[in-house]
């Protein structure tokens, strides 16, 4: 309750919304674009899909975690008060790891069979846009801090 | 105030407290921060994941390559991976900033 009321000229869409909202995207769509690109030129265009869209949805489903603060990281929150997004993350991961297990499922969904270990590598790549968010997070709460410190008390 | 406030005074007031209690109004401010919060978060997750499928789509489809993604990727994307966790960020608890 020490945070002041917020101006009513503010916008829904303002304080960085957007080019926040552009910069995850970017990383997101970066990262499935270079395992696209590596799928496309080590092995068939269905199987450089496959791991496109299996690692976008987990690069989403790894910023949903993260999602839940703008200033705070995701190590600092309690996972405990939300156990229906810790439920729901998991059983979509688990969900999407068996679409590409799962011969019905994979032809239902057009997608590919990727085996448990490029699953993980493309867990891994998925990280990339969660963790540069967190960074930027961690940044930004620190300039805020240092201005903190050097404004004179009022 | 709900309870012992005249009907004059109910009407010509921009709030009115119900139960009589000023921590009310506290609790009240941060139910409503927290709702914004949640728009707000909500919104963002949305978006971002949208402009994501864009952008990749726009990319391959700008540089000569075939669709990355299928139709009924998209449709899996936005409905599964987004729609769920998305509900469940429109309800999170309010998180302090500080």
């Amino acid at each position: 309750m020490n945070r002041g009321p917020r101006p009513r000229t503010d916008r829904i869409t303002g304080g960085g919304f957007l080019s926040k909202l552009l910069f995850t995207g970017v990383l997101t769509a970066g990262a499935s674009f270079a395992v696209y690109l590596y799928g496309l030129r080590m092995q068939t265009l269905e199987v450089a899909r496959a791991h496109a869209f299996a690692t976008l949805v987990f690069a989403e489903l790894l910023r949903a975690l993260g999602a839940r603060s703008e200033t705070k990281p995701v190590w600092k929150l309690r996972f405990g008060s939300n156990l229906n997004l810790l439920a729901i993350v998991a059983g979509s991961f688990a969900l999407q790891i068996w679409t590409h297990q799962s011969a019905v499922l994979a032809r239902f969904v057009k997608a590919t069979f990727i085996n448990l270990n490029l699953c993980l590598a493309l867990l891994a790549i998925s990280t990339v846009p969660l963790a540069a968010l967190e960074i930027l997070k961690l940044v930004a709460s620190r300039r805020q801090e240092r201005r903190k410190d050097f404004t004179p008390n009022s | 105030m709900g309870r012992s406030g005249t009907e004059v005074a109910k009407q010509a007031s921009d709030m009115i407290v119900t139960d009589d209690n000023f921590a009310s109004i506290v609790a009240a401010v941060e139910e409503g921060r927290g709702v914004y919060d949640n728009i707000r978060k909500t919104l963002q997750y949305l978006l971002a994941g949208n402009c994501g499928e864009l952008l990749l789509m726009t990319a391959c489809i700008g540089s000569g390559l075939p669709m990355p993604l299928l139709p009924i990727h998209l449709l899996w994307i936005n409905l599964i991976t987004d729609g769920l966790p998305a509900l469940c960020l429109a309800t999170d608890r309010s998180i302090p900033t500080s």
